[in-house]
């Protein structure tokens, strides 16, 4: 017996995503990304893959949405969070679409504030898009894990636009889907 | 606030980039997540935590 990807046969090999965009900003102005011509009917999942930094000496608040067709009214999506932070455990649903988020008040210069995210995007059966996001948040012995699933209460036929709004940070996103 | 903002179309691969003003409610979180438990009937917690988010010196 062996074991390795050389004995995967049967299309399960994990080759199906494309790298569909791929873009960078830099700080400390925010950011508002939509990628169009999307079908998720076509391309079944899309990954959304984000990081970001902010500047510690403009912003101490990092906060970064993910929006659907376009339609940029939080109250339209609900979200339930579950944050890991050191022995601290943090739940709760409330009508917003983020998937970094951090508040930290204070003066500056602010706290170096880093994250990533990765984000599933696609679409159940009764035409409601879903999110699910697990994030790795800030620095060291600070660091935390933020898990975000996100529903968004408008029924659709398809996914055709994703966008990514992030307030005053430097950052990364890259978006992955696409049967071939 | 002035932002990027990029637009890509994934079927022309055009791609566009522009700063735009935007309100400060579409990038600002309305109220912000302040990720602590507070106990409400810990006076001390409460004032602590006003300090903290600047309401009170």
């Amino acid at each position: 017996m062996s074991f390795g990807i050389s004995t995967v046969t049967g299309g399960l090999a994990f080759k199906i995503l494309r790298e569909i965009y791929k873009t960078s900003w830099p700080g400390p102005s925010g950011v508002n990304i939509t990628i169009t011509g999307l079908s998720i009917k076509k391309d079944k999942l899309y990954i959304l893959r984000v990081t970001q930094r902010n500047d510690p000496n403009n912003v101490w608040t990092m906060i970064g949405r993910v929006f659907i067709n376009g339609d940029t009214n939080t109250a339209k999506y609900y979200i339930q969070y579950l944050v890991l932070d050191g022995t601290t455990i943090n739940a709760n649903r409330v009508n917003d679409t983020w998937v970094i988020n951090e508040g930290l008040p204070g003066t500056f210069p602010a706290p170096t504030i880093a994250g990533a995210a990765v984000i599933y995007i696609f679409i159940d059966p009764g035409g409601y898009a879903r999110i699910i996001s697990i994030a790795n948040m800030r620095e060291g012995s600070s660091m935390k894990v933020v898990i975000a699933a996100i529903f968004y209460t408008v029924a659709v036929t398809d996914i055709t636009s994703i966008s990514y709004i992030a307030s005053g940070s430097s950052g990364e996103l890259v978006l992955y889907g696409g049967m071939p | 606030m002035k932002v990027l903002k990029i637009t890509f179309n994934a079927q022309t691969g055009e791609e566009t980039k522009e700063e735009v003003d935007v309100p400060d409610t579409i990038v600002t979180p309305s109220q912000p997540l302040q990720l602590q438990k507070i106990d409400l009937n810990n006076l001390a917690a409460l004032i602590e935590f006003a300090k903290k988010m600047g309401w009170v010196k």
